[in-house]
Order: structure tokens, then sequence, then C-alpha cells
């Protein structure tokens, strides 16, 4: 780095919301924390490089595509699943219905023996 | 990790003057966090055309989310009759209980003068309580 070109920095501190976010994702990627925002100060050293003025508008869209997919892929796994769950349960359906019908004759037959073995 | 620590982020001038709401960019930034990444391998024609492909994959997940929903509707009614039969099923299985009672009171009374075949019908017995008088089995 040549003095010429020394940058300064912005000193930011996390909101409160903002800590809670971040520990929650460091949670779930099993990241330190203190390395996902390293990973957000390399993403805005490179942000500072870019000339383009709409380039955040066009990042968010881009952010927004990427996470739109990610959705897609899991409803796209969420109906496969939901399928599979109600193929299942129509079958426990008609079982159930078999199960009922033998439980109620079994328990004809009990009765009526019941009652001559009592006479 | 405690949780007075607090969490401090360096931003280069040049960036952190680029934006208005600072507070709002790095809320956005945590949240698209996995993408973060992707950007240093996006070149700028990567970046052209971004909404009408936005728009697509919009109609695309609600075009999903709509046949989901129909699915996941058509579940709820296939889970809740059998919820009903499920039930209604125990309590027909616990009368049976109560008549396996009498049916063995009866046979000690009577010895083997019935008809019935008391072995299978006590086996049967046995399967519908196991089955809907024990905790509801796993449905997998």
């Amino acid at each position: 780095m040549t003095s010429t070109e020394k940058k300064k920095y912005v000193k930011y501190e996390l909101t409160y919301k903002q800590k809670q976010k971040l520990l929650r994702l460091s949670k779930k990627l099993n990241i330190h924390p203190e390395e996902l925002l390293y990973n957000i100060e390399i993403f805005f050293e490179e942000f500072s490089n870019f000339k383009d003025e709409e380039i955040w508008e066009k990042l968010l869209t881009f952010f927004n595509i990427r996470l739109l997919d990610d959705k897609i892929k899991q409803r796209a796994d969420d109906i496969v699943d939901i399928k599979k769950k109600t193929k299942l349960q129509k079958e426990l359906l008609s079982e159930y219905e078999d199960d009922y019908l033998t439980i109620v004759e079994l328990g004809k037959s009990l009765e009526t023996l019941t009652k001559k073995g009592v006479k | 990790m405690s949780s007075k620590k607090k969490y401090r982020l360096l931003i280069p001038d040049v960036s952190f003057n680029k934006f208005e709401d600072v507070e709002d960019i790095i809320d956005h930034l945590i949240d698209f966090y996995p993408y973060l990444q992707m950007v240093s391998e996006t070149n700028n024609t990567d970046l052209k055309n971004l909404d009408k492909e936005l728009e697509k994959l919009s109609t695309e997940y609600n075009e999903l989310c709509q046949v989901y929903g129909k699915l996941m509707q058509e579940y709820g009614v296939y889970n809740f009759q059998g919820s009903e039969l499920f039930t209604r099923n125990t309590i027909t299985g616990l009368k049976l209980g109560l008549l396996m009672n009498k049916l063995q009171r009866v046979r000690r009374i009577w010895g083997d003068q019935f008809t019935l075949d008391y072995e299978a019908a006590r086996e049967i017995i046995q399967k519908f309580a196991d089955r809907y008088l024990m905790k509801k089995e796993i449905e997998e």
C-alpha cells in the first residue's frame, strides 16, 4: 500500500438487532462472527473499486435473484416431499378403514358370543 | 461468546460515503451473506438484464408457491381424515378391550364350549391394541 493510496476507514458498530442476526448466522453457518465481519469488510473493499453509480441497486437485485433461485429449489423439494406425504396418508386412510371394518366385525362376533355365554 | 461483546466493521470511507443509510446496507449484507462471495466472481455482463431475470424468477416462484399451497391443502384434508379414522379406531379398539375382558371371563366359566377361535381372536385384538391404543406409530 503506497502512502498516496492510503485509504481512510470509518468505524461502524453493529446495532443490537444486527448483532443478533450476526450471531444467528454464525451459529447456522458455523463460522466465527469475526470471520463473517471480515468477509463483509472485504465486500466493502471490493465495493469501493466499483465506479458504476447504480452499483448498489444492481447488487441488491443480484442478491435477490440468488435468493429467489435458492427459494425455488427449496420449494421444488417441498413439493416432492408433500406429494410423498400425501401418498402415504392416502394409504394409511384405506388401512384405517380396513382395520375399522375388521374391528367392528370382531366386536360383533364377540358380543353375540358373550350374550350366548351369559345366558 | 459474551453478549456484551461489541462487533465493529471497518469500512473504507469511499464506500461509506456512497451510502445514505449505512445501517440499512449492513442489514442487507448480513441477510445476503451467503451470496457476498459471488460478487467477486461476477463481471459486469452478469449485472445486465437483472430486472428481467428477477421478474422471470418471481413469476416462477409464485407459481411454485401456488402449486405447493394446493398440495398442502390436499394433504391437510387427508391428514385430518386420517386423524379422525385413527381416533375412531382407538375408541372402537377400547370397546374391543372391554369385550376381550368379557370373553376371557365367559371362557373361564364355559370352558372350551366356544365355536370361536379364542387364540385367533386374541391375536387380532392384540394387533389393534398395539396399533391404536399405544402411542401413534411414526408415519414413515
